[in-house]
């Protein structure tokens, strides 16, 4: 009961503090000290991985707490163990899973590592290509993000 | 597995189902097909265009997938936890080709040493999709071993000649959706490239289709089918027509209903 208690809690508390990052940040823009304000533009620094957190402890807290059942007073989860499945085919998918997804998430981490780096290099304009499907073009250059090739000097 | 008729409701999800596996197949088809497509050039100009006409679609057609897998899993459990048991790995493999495919729209343009891995990605990736579905039809068609609605086969209960050329037919079938879409879509050279490679892959396809309609002629493919009462289902005239869609659609509805029997 550790897990999910502490997991809820996070994921609240990841959630209050972007309520609370967001609604100061209106509060200094509306009094025009938002790009002065060393000590607010450093906590929205530090609160970048609050989304990424607030998933996970939402996860562990779901997962971990509705053992010992998978649909909540009617399957138990040993009884949803797929009967065709060895445990070495377990172990092999969950294995690559790991894999893939770290070698993913460490690229994505080091590319939006690198747009941070960066910083905004242009004025703000409308960029054409940038998609749902693109987030990180809305982070980039107009040039670069409709996917005309990399920009200079990187 | 008595001779009963499916019931109202049944029928009204299967159609649903249906609608859906038709959508899923021609709008994800040309993207993955684009996908391969893509592999098979070198011209930086010609892959920036072919991402630039996916990237606003690509996704919202990923999401057909989503809506067959939560409607199968919601009216058709049985059919649901037998298909995802007896391709386990196929559809492992599947999710990591839609992973790496779909990961090559954002990063190809975040760092050109690394431009190559996600291309590859990108092409390998939809390959990989689109074999894994055309192997999966293949393998329900000849029938998989279920004994008590569970599945019995093994991890590569699925593997058989037969479900390797369904899965090269679903590969060129993709690939010449995706020709297709690049003739619509795309003007110039890469338009006549495309144009180009339409002749080739309808004739492959067709080749293909050929080649398994022959082979289901022989009903001893149906020696283990799931639908043994049906045997004639494969041949039936609405089968004639040419998508390759069609197929599958039809063929995925009636494994559903002799599983939900």
């Amino acid at each position: 009961m550790v897990i999910p208690f502490f997991g809820f809690r996070i994921m609240v508390g990841m959630g209050l503090i972007m309520l609370a990052v967001s609604r100061l940040g209106c509060w200094l823009r509306f009094r025009g000290r938002l790009e002065t304000t060393r000590w607010y533009l450093w906590g929205t620094f530090f609160a970048f991985p609050s989304g990424f957190i607030a998933v996970l402890s939402g996860w562990y807290t779901a997962e971990v707490g509705r053992q010992p059942w998978v649909v909540y007073g009617l399957l138990r989860t040993r009884d949803a163990v797929t009967p065709s499945l060895t445990t070495g085919d377990v172990v092999v998918s969950l294995a690559s899973y790991v894999l893939v997804y770290a070698f993913i998430y460490s690229f994505g981490v080091y590319y939006i590592y690198k747009l941070l780096r960066q910083g905004p290099t242009a004025e703000a304009k409308a960029i054409p290509g940038a998609t749902a499907s693109r987030p990180m073009a809305y982070a980039d250059l107009a040039e670069t993000a409709t996917g005309g090739g990399l920009g200079s000097g990187r | 597995m008595s001779a009963m008729d499916p019931s109202t409701l049944a029928l009204f999800w299967a159609g649903i189902l249906g609608c859906a596996i038709l959508l899923y197949v021609i709008l994800d088809g040309f993207d993955l097909g684009v996908g391969m497509l893509f592999g098979t050039t070198r011209d930086e100009g010609y892959s920036a265009q072919m991402m630039g006409t996916l990237a606003p679609f690509w996704d919202g057609n990923e999401t057909w997938l989503v809506v067959i897998g939560a409607g199968l899993f919601a009216a058709f459990p049985d059919a649901y936890a037998v298909l995802l048991s007896a391709f386990y790995f196929p559809v492992l493999l599947m999710l990591f080709g839609l992973i790496f495919r779909g990961i090559a729209f954002e990063f190809r343009y975040r760092s050109e040493r690394m431009r190559p891995v996600w291309d590859w990605g990108f092409f390998l990736g939809s390959a990989v999709v689109a074999f894994a579905q055309g192997a999966a039809v293949g393998a329900m068609i000849r029938g998989i071993p279920v004994t008590n609605g569970q599945y019995v086969g093994g991890p590569f209960g699925w593997l058989h000649p037969f479900a390797i050329l369904t899965g090269i037919g679903l590969v060129l079938g993709y690939a010449l959706l995706g020709a297709g879409w690049l003739v619509l879509k795309s003007k110039g050279e890469l338009r006549d490239w495309a144009y180009r490679r339409v002749t080739w892959l309808a004739v492959g396809v067709l080749a293909v289709l050929f080649l398994a309609f022959t082979v289901t002629f022989d009903y001893s493919i149906f020696a283990r089918s799931n639908c043994p009462h049906d045997p004639g289902a494969s041949s039936s005239p609405s089968l004639a027509c040419p998508p390759w869609s069609a197929f599958w659609w039809e063929r995925a509805a009636s494994a559903m209903e002799c599983h939900s029997q």
